[in-house]
Order: C-alpha cells, then sequence, then structure tokens
C-alpha cells in the first residue's frame, strides 16, 4: 500500500538524471538499391557479436536501435545514437541494418558494419565510458559488397 | 435455423405429457427478522420449493406470496450474511399469512445459495469449487458504471482492458476470445464475430448479483469456460414497487507533470438512470434505461451510451413461469490505441486521434420454468445477442474503416431431478447459431453448435457430496473442419464439521477459437494482422484442492491451490510471415495458490481480504506467459457507522513480467516497456437519509487517491484520480 503513495511512472524528462552514453558519427552510402527494397532501414549496437537471428536478439533486448534511418539517395548522413538500456562498456558490433521485404522476423541483413583502424577482416570493437558520447564512428554501406551476414 | 430454434423452444415446454397436480391457491405470509436483535430483514428471498414462486421482503421485512399451492409446503429463505433456512408450514394452519422466520447471522461474506457452479440452487458450502459472489449491494456501493470495475476486487481476478484474466487463464488478445465465459441468468453472453464480452452492455442496476466460478467449467458450459465462468444474475420484480434514479458526475484530475496535461478543460463523467420494477399478481415487469457519458483522461478516448433494459416475467401456474427479456446499447466512442510516448503519456499518435466507433448491441431472451413434479424441473430457454459496430479506422482493404455484423443465437434444455435427498441429477442439450457479416475485417461465415451434458451429485455420507459429470460439443465454422471434444469433471466436497468445508476438483476445459481469432484481416496500429484458418481449438485440463472455515460467524478464511495444464495454448504472435497471426503457440502449465478471508467486527467493520499467486509457465520455453502478473492482492474494509458508511480499497497487482517485445524493439509503441506493479486506492463515504419519506443516498468517491501513475497496457497510463459524487433516489 506504500508504494501506493508515491508518483508511479513520470515522463523521462523529469526521471532523475540517468548517465548519458552513445556513439556520433557518419553513415555514408554507396550503390543504392530500388527504393521499394528499402522497407527499414536502422543502425544497431550490440555488446556482442549477433547470433543468426538477428530478430531473436532484437526480442531479447540484446540489440540497441536507432529509429528509421531515411536518407534515400544521399551519400551519407550524421547520426547520434544513445545506448542506454543497454550498459556502458564495450560494444563489440555496430552495423547497419536493412529490412528489405515485408517479413519483419526474416527479411533482414547486415548491409554495413563498424570498421575500427580499417581492419575489415573483424568487426571494430568501440568502448563506450559512461556520460561519453564516442565520436568518430564512422560506416560505410555499400549495398553492392555487403559485408559477412552474422 | 432460427425457426427450428423456436420450435425446440416451444416443444418442448408445450408438449410434455406430465403436468403437475395443482391445487386450489392461497397466499402465503409472514416476516423474516434477524435471530439476533429480532430487526426485519430487508431483500431477504423466499420461495417456495418445488414451485417457480417467489419473493422478497419489504422494507419492514414483511413477504407475501399469493396463490401459492395449498397442503403442506416449504419456504426456504436466504439473505446474504445469513444462514439460509427451510421454514415447513402448512396451509391448513391459521397463520400462514403471519409466519415468522429468524434468520442467524453469518459472516457476511458467505452468500448462502448460488446457482452457477452446478447450473441449479445450492448451498455456497456445497459446491466443490472456489466461487466468489458480488451482491448489488456491492455494486451500488462502488457506483459501478461497468460490471467489469466491479470485478477488480474478486480475488484472482484481474482485467486487463476489459478481458478477464481468472488466475492466470487469460493474457491479452486485443479483444478477440475469451477464456472465461460471460453469462447473463445462465445464458452465454459473449459476442458472435470476436468472442469477446461487451460489459458495457450490461447495466449495473440490472444486476442482483455476479458469481464467480473459477477453474474450467466446460464440463457444464462448454467452449469459453476454460478458465472460468462469470454468471450475471438479474433482479426480480417483487409486489413491492422499485424505482429508482440514480445520477452522477465528477471529474478527472489533472496529471501532475506538465508534459502530460494535454487540455486545460475539465474531463468530466456522468450519468444518470431510471429504472422500476413491480409485480402485478402473477405479471412482473422491470424496466430502465440510462444514459452515461466520459470524457476521458486521455485524448480521445471518450465515450457516450444509452442503455434501456426491460423484463417481463408471468406465472401460469403456481408451477410454470415464462420470462422475456431485452437489453440493449447504443455506444460512440473514440479510441486510444497507445500513446504518442511517455513524455506525452495522455495523447494517442497522431495517425489516431480522430478513431471512432460506434456500436449498437442488443439481446431478447426468453425462458420457460416449469416443475413437473417438486422433484423435477425443466428449463427452456433462448437468446439472441446481435452486434453491430462501425469503426473509421483505415484497413489495407478499406480505407474508410471495418464494419461487423453478427448473430449469436443459443439455445437450451435443461432439466433438473432430485430423486431422493441424497442425489440430484442435472442434464441438458444446447445449441448454438452464430451468423457473422463482417467483409472486409472477417468475412461472412456460419458457425453452428450442439451441446449435451449430464450431471449428478451424491451424497456419499452426510458429510461427502461426490460430483460427476461430463459434457459432449460439437462445433462447426463454414469451411473449416469440425471440432468436437468430452469434457468430464469431478468434484468432491467434504464437511468435517460445522463451519469447515473442504473440495477438491479435476475437469477438463476447451475453447473454440472464435471467428475474429481465425479469420482477422486488419491492420491495427502498424501491425498488419493476418487470417489463420489452421487455429485448432485449445484444451486445458483443471486440478484445484481448497477448503474454507468460519470461526465464530465473524472471521471466513478460504485457501485454493490450483493447476491448469493447457495444449495448443492460442496466442496472437508475430508469424513467419512477419504479421500477427492467431496461433496454438504452446504448451501451458499455471500453478497458484489464492488465500482470502473475510471479518466483520460487531457486524459493523467489514474487511475482505484476496491474496493470488499464479505461476504461468510456457512449458517448452520456461518462460512466463504474456501479459500474466503473478501477484494479485486485494484489500477492502468498510465501517459502518448509521447513517454513514465509510470504504477503502487497495488493489496491488505485481509488474506484467512478459509482453510483446515486438511492439517495443521495433519501435511501434514508443516507450512501450514502461511498466510497474499497480497499487491504486480507492475511498468513499455513503449516507443514507430520507427526503420526505423518499430514500435517499448520496455518495462521494475518490478513485485512485493517491493519484498513482502506471500502465494497464502497452502504451496506455491507467486512470488517473477521478472524483464521483453520486445520489440516489428510491421514492
Amino acid at each position: 500500500m506504500l508504494s501506493g503513495c508515491d508518483d508511479g511512472l513520470a515522463p523521462k524528462t523529469i526521471l532523475a538524471p540517468q548517465s548519458i552514453y552513445g556513439i556520433r558519427g557518419t553513415i555514408y552510402f554507396k550503390n543504392w538499391p530500388p527504393s521499394d527494397s528499402i522497407v527499414d532501414l536502422r543502425l544497431a549496437a550490440l555488446k556482442n557479436p549477433p547470433s543468426s537471428n538477428i530478430f531473436n536478439d532484437v526480442i531479447q533486448g540484446r540489440v540497441r536501435f536507432s529509429g528509421t534511418l531515411t536518407p534515400y539517395g544521399a551519400d551519407s548522413i550524421s547520426y547520434e545514437l544513445l545506448l542506454a538500456p543497454l550498459s556502458y562498456g564495450t560494444f563489440s558490433y555496430i552495423g547497419v541494418a536493412q529490412q528489405f521485404g515485408q517479413n519483419i522476423r526474416q527479411d533482414w541483413r547486415v548491409v554495413g558494419v563498424y570498421y575500427a583502424f580499417g581492419d575489415t577482416t573483424q568487426p571494430g570493437t568501440v568502448n563506450v565510458p559512461a556520460d561519453s558520447i564516442v565520436d568518430g564512428i564512422n560506416l560505410t554501406v555499400d549495398f553492392q559488397h555487403l559485408p559477412p551476414q552474422p | 435455423m432460427k425457426t427450428c430454434l423456436l420450435i425446440i423452444l416451444v416443444c418442448s415446454s408445450s408438449c410434455l405429457a406430465v403436468h403437475a397436480q395443482e391445487k386450489e391457491p392461497m397466499s402465503i405470509g409472514g416476516m423474516v427478522v434477524n435471530a439476533e436483535d429480532h430487526l426485519p430483514i430487508i431483500g431477504a428471498n423466499v420461495t417456495i420449493s418445488g414451485t417457480v414462486l417467489g419473493t422478497v421482503t419489504d422494507a419492514n421485512g414483511k413477504f407475501i406470496i399469493r396463490r401459492a399451492p395449498s397442503g403442506n409446503q416449504t419456504l426456504v429463505v436466504s439473505i446474504i450474511g445469513f444462514r439460509r433456512k427451510e421454514v415447513r408450514y402448512s396451509t391448513a394452519d391459521s397463520n400462514h399469512e403471519r409466519i415468522r422466520i429468524e434468520l442467524e447471522p453469518m459472516a457476511i461474506q458467505t452468500e448462502p445459495v448460488v446457482v452457477t457452479a452446478s447450473k441449479r440452487e445450492e448451498s455456497l458450502e456445497e459446491v466443490p469449487a472456489s466461487v466468489s459472489v458480488i451482491d448489488s449491494r456491492a455494486l451500488e456501493y462502488r457506483n459501478t458504471v461497468t460490471v467489469d470495475d466491479a470485478l477488480k476486487y474478486v480475488p484472482g481476478v484481474n482485467i486487463t482492458r476489459g478481458q478477464v484474466n481468472l488466475r492466470g487463464s487469460t493474457g491479452f488478445s486485443y479483444g478477440v476470445g475469451t477464456r472465461v465465459l460471460i453469462l447473463i441468468d445462465g445464458l452465454p453472453f459473449i459476442t458472435g464475430d470476436t468472442g469477446e464480452i461487451i460489459w458495457e452492455s450490461i447495466p449495473p442496476d440490472q444486476i442482483e448479483r455476479i458469481e464467480v466460478v473459477k477453474g474450467a467449467g466446460s464440463a457444464l458450459y462448454g467452449s469459453s469456460a476454460l478458465g472460468g465462468v462469470i454468471n450475471i444474475i438479474t433482479k426480480q420484480a417483487t409486489e413491492q414497487p422499485d424505482t429508482r434514479i440514480r445520477t452522477y458526475g465528477g471529474m478527472y484530475d489533472q496529471p501532475k507533470y506538465a508534459s502530460w496535461q494535454w487540455t486545460t478543460s475539465a474531463r468530466t463523467l456522468g450519468g444518470l438512470s431510471l429504472s422500476h420494477a413491480e409485480r402485478f399478481e402473477n405479471l412482473s415487469l422491470v424496466i430502465g434505461g440510462s444514459r452515461t457519458e466520459d470524457d476521458g483522461y486521455k485524448e480521445n478516448d471518450f465515450w457516450k451510451r444509452w442503455n434501456g433494459w426491460a423484463r417481463v416475467g408471468y406465472d401460469i401456474s403456481p408451477f410454470q413461469s415464462v420470462s422475456v427479456s431485452f437489453s440493449i446499447l447504443d455506444q460512440y466512442r473514440g479510441n486510444f490505441l497507445y500513446w504518442v510516448d511517455l513524455d506525452s503519456a495522455l495523447i494517442p499518435q497522431p495517425s489516431h486521434l480522430n478513431d471512432r466507433i460506434q456500436s449498437t448491441r442488443w439481446n431478447l431472451s426468453a425462458r420457460h420454468k416449469y416443475f413437473v413434479t417438486a422433484d423435477f424441473y425443466l428449463t427452456t430457454s433462448v437468446s439472441w445477442f446481435h452486434t453491430h459496430w462501425d469503426d473509421n479506422l483505415p484497413t489495407p482493404t478499406d480505407s474508410l474503416g471495418s464494419s461487423s455484423k453478427s448473430d449469436f443465437i443459443t439455445s437450451e434444455i435443461q432439466l433438473n431431478f432430485q430423486p431422493d435427498q441424497s442425489q440430484f441429477i442435472t442434464a441438458g442439450i444446447s445449441g448454438t447459431y452464430n451468423d457473422v457479416f463482417a467483409e472486409t475485417i472477417f468475412g461472412d461465415h456460419l458457425g453452428h453448435a450442439g451441446a449435451a451434458y449430464l450431471q449428478d451429485e451424491v451424497k456419499l455420507a452426510e458429510q461427502i457430496r461426490l460430483t460427476v459429470g461430463g459434457r459432449y460439443d460439437i462445433q462447426t465454422i463454414s469451411g473449416l473442419q469440425t471440432a468436437n471434444q468430452f469434457n468430464p469433471k469431478l468434484g468432491i466436497g467434504y464437511t468435517p464439521v460445522a463451519g469447515t468445508s473442504l473440495r477438491a476438483s479435476v475437469g477438463r476445459g476447451f475453447r473454440s477459437p472464435s471467428i475474429a481469432e481465425i479469420y482477422t484481416n486488419t491492420e491495427a496500429g502498424g501491425v498488419i494482422i493476418s487470417p489463420n484458418p489452421n487455429l485448432q481449438p485449445e484444451r486445458s485440463w483443471s486440478y484445484e484442492v481448497g477448503g474454507s472455515h468460519s470461526f465464530s460467524d465473524a472471521l471466513l478464511i478460504d485457501c485454493s491451490l490450483f493447476r491448469n495444464e493447457l495444449w495448443d495454448m492460442i496466442e496472437p504472435s508475430f508469424g513467419e510471415t512477419g504479421t500477427v497471426q492467431f496461433q496454438n503457440v504452446t504448451r501451458a502449465r499455471i500453478t497458484g495458490i489464492e488465500l482470502s478471508g473475510s471479518y466483520n467486527l460487531a457486524r459493523r467493520w467489514f474487511t475482505d481480504l484476496g491474496y493470488t499467486y499464479v505461476s504461468p509457465l510456457d512449458v517448452e520455453t520456461g518462460d512466463i506467459l504474456k501479459y500474466r502478473p503473478r501477484i494479485l492482492f486485494y484489500a477492502s474494509s468498510r465501517i459502518l457507522i448509521e447513517p454513514f458508511q465509510f470504504g477503502i480499497d487497495y488493489r496491488h497487482i505485481s509488474e506484467m513480467e512478459r509482453i510483446d517485445q515486438e511492439f517495443v524493439q521495433f519501435g511501434i509503441v514508443p516507450d512501450g516497456d514502461q511498466r510497474i506493479p499497480v497499487s491504486v486506492c480507492d475511498v468513499r463515504v455513503r449516507v443514507d437519509w430520507d427526503l420526505a419519506g423518499i430514500g435517499m443516498a448520496t455518495s462521494l468517491q475518490v478513485n485512485n487517491l493517491f493519484q498513482y501513475y502506471y500502465t494497464d497496457f502497452i502504451g496506455n497510463l491507467g486512470p488517473l484520480r477521478s472524483f464521483v459524487l453520486t445520489l440516489e433516489a428510491r421514492p
């Protein structure tokens, strides 16, 4: 009954100050496909590499998604992605995912991955401290040369 | 088909060759008083055993039953809070119009007679199942606007947006299908198209009491009674004219946070209802109507309703009665699907700001009750529930919105036979016809169902009662395979000493999917819902052991352990095609314990407590089932200091651990994962007074006293604090 005496939920803007942390950078695009194949396009960050079933990773809350990116035809866009509610620390996979069909469970593929220091042999790792926005996390999406799929 | 049903109704009633021997009628009268203080008892039910005759005591505790059969008879007198009593009398006695009946007070929560568990009147302590009862006084005391409000404090019951979750049986299925069967006077009251409960079609002013039977009830009631049965018993007219005028008005408080204050205008709610009930010799009449409105505390969450109801009863003889009931609802409302986000929690997504739904629903039913002998009676009934709604929510198939019409007709012939004092047999057959016309959203479909059931209650010894029964159902929907199932049940009740009763039961349940679950083809809130013609009925086994004990008639405690095993459970989920479908998703197991207690101090301070712990698990994955809280805790207390009554209700519902994460992860409902336990307190004060001989009552209630903010569904903030003033007159 005592719990009924507090206020319960509140707007996010008045919740107790929380640590803000995330990544920021630019996504470069090449070789855009027909627009009707871009049902959705999102930036995603994971603490661990994704499993072969990205949908399950999403449902299990292991993925931090951006909102839908709408740069169709653009050469590049700037972004900022706050990573809460995932905890700060090491993020070992940052990529761009494209939904290319109407099947929200299956019709996804990775079209761009963040590589650190030009090493394209494995996805780059980013350490995100608390209260920090890590800048310079740039990715390239080449729709004709897709990265290895998880 | 409709013609066939009428033929069944007429023939079953009139073709019986046997007829009870009618004797010269007499009048029976008297007074019912409290055995302790000898004050008159108002509202006690008085019936003559073996006949359709009965009445209710008036404001002076007096009753009179005209045209009673002569000779030796038995009066049965019952009212909540007193021990049921049977009184034998003879019309040869000179005082048969001045019979004085004294009732012993009991724990106030003990309801003497229920009808749902076995389709006949029986003492609550004889029922081998968990039963909760809400009487009309509780509905009035809480100023109940819709019936689901009244169920909020029943142990084991949790309601999410009008869908009943009884001991974890149901999560949330977007307004279609129900695992708890709703009956009105024993007849099913669910819509033909969506298979849902329309609470607002049931005016609280029409209700005598509500019985909630927990656990699978399919052995007597068939499909949908998988998780339990809620039976709404309507009021009967008596010779004492009963006119009531009730009006209420109030407003929602402003939310505390500026970002939630979406309007500066007051959000009001109010209504006016009138009803009259009276009996003229062998004709009885109940008629009423109401207009209610609610602006809603969320934008585009308003509703406006007209309700009307009538019931005409006629006693053909002391052994036969017939009644016809009609109720109608006309409703216009907005549609708040989900919020913009937590910062704009009371505003819907812009695309839903102009969503509107218009609906008209009416129900016509008829019943004939016939005592062939004092130990054998037959009840024949037919009910027709028509629904029609239109909305303006654009779908992929119709940009102007959807529309649905359905006609759900059910009929039943039931016999009750008591060959001797140790045995009671209940048997019956029923048929259902369901016609749905909803071209764009469900399609046009016909459904038929038939069933036969038999139950035998046997008193093995003075303290042991055994119930054995079963029901066979067969159902078909046009174009689909026929489904059928036999649902047996076994129950045992044991009363080792007076005031203590133990019970155990096992029963099988099943539920056929509604037409909406099979055929819905639409888009709602960014989610495409597609048909699934391969959907199969879900099935269950339900087990329960429990017991109750009353201490010195002031304290009553009850404990139940229950377990439900479910197969092919139907849940909406994202399918392989990426759309939402209703699917037979899983094998589930729901176990739990329920404790409840009622205490009264000097019959002036009444307290009810209910605690339910449920573990609803998906057996295949080990996950908790979606939209099921584990813990329900309800507490209510009421103090009577005449002419005042002060009351407080508190409910705690633990956080729903699992919801449809897809809505959150894909951003369909921003901040959709914002949810916390529900912890809400309501208070009220009522005063009964007199105005020039007219009985009056005024009450003030504050709902959500502490303005606690919580979500009652994904992206939906629960009701804000509201203040409601009610005035009632009984000329």
